[in-house]
């Protein structure tokens, strides 16, 4: 094997209509916390958390939203939490106009595990994992 | 590193151009059908690092829209076919049918992480 053939890009779940949120050096009480406060806010039905690496979180809502709505949530989440790395990543999606999480390995990352469920899980993030199980056959 | 702009072919109409950093075309792509695709489509599974081709060594991104085989069909050939451009969002059929349309044979490098 050549060192040209170590490396595979990074795979992952893109979309518009689900709120996705990325958490990193946060310890996972107030990733609960913010979760919540946005699921209760928004009224987003329930979320996933997974866990990336150690204090890197990733959040995934229920409820579809417009792309207008997922931007307007991100942004709130991020401005109240007054957490600098989620306001880059904020900017970020809005950049792409679809908003991503990573769902195969990194580097040394591993693939994130769901370490939290809350309330209803039937619509988005039933996408959501469909897709996560299909891009991880695809590592596997 | 290349760029990505908007222009007005005569012909063709509305365009979206990539060239690189010395101004050379690398990538051509019908205006309207980069606006549908990034407003119709639903779903899709992004494929992104640091790829490195003929056009140089930058961070590359696939956004593939589609299903079951054709979206696993075109995650194992993006493998070897970094995109030509920055961001390329295509459907995995007709990616899986002109692979180097849209990319150009090289391999992927380690992203630098940071965090």
């Amino acid at each position: 094997m050549t060192s040209k053939s170590i490396h595979n890009p990074i795979l992952g779940y893109s979309d518009r209509s689900t709120v996705k949120l990325d958490y990193d050096r946060v310890p996972l009480r107030i990733v609960k916390y913010w979760s919540r406060r946005a699921c209760n806010w928004f009224e987003l039905e329930g979320f996933i958390i997974l866990r990336s690496s150690k204090n890197h979180y990733h959040v995934v809502f229920n409820r579809r939203v417009i792309w207008r709505k997922n931007i307007h949530i991100m942004n709130w989440v991020a401005i109240q939490s007054k957490l600098l790395k989620l306001k880059d990543y904020a900017l970020m999606q809005g950049i792409k106009e679809s908003s991503t999480l990573r769902i195969g390995p990194k580097g040394d990352k591993p693939i994130p595990k769901i370490i939290y469920r809350f309330s209803s899980q039937d619509h988005e993030i039933q996408k959501f994992l469909e897709y996560r199980k299909q891009i991880k056959e695809l590592i596997i | 590193m290349t760029t990505t702009r908007k222009e007005n072919w005569g012909k063709r109409g509305k365009v979206i151009v990539t060239r690189d950093e010395r101004g050379r075309f690398v990538h051509w792509e019908l205006y309207y059908e980069a606006l549908i695709r990034k407003n119709y489509y639903g779903k899709a599974i992004a494929v992104y690092g640091v790829g490195v081709n003929r056009f140089g060594r930058a961070s590359r991104r696939y956004e593939f829209f589609g299903r079951g085989r054709e979206l696993e069909e075109a995650v194992r050939r993006a493998y070897h076919y970094p995109p030509k451009g920055q961001f390329v969002s295509v459907s995995a059929s007709e990616f899986n049918s002109n692979p180097s349309r849209y990319g150009s044979e090289g391999h992927w490098d380690d992203f630098e992480v940071n965090s």
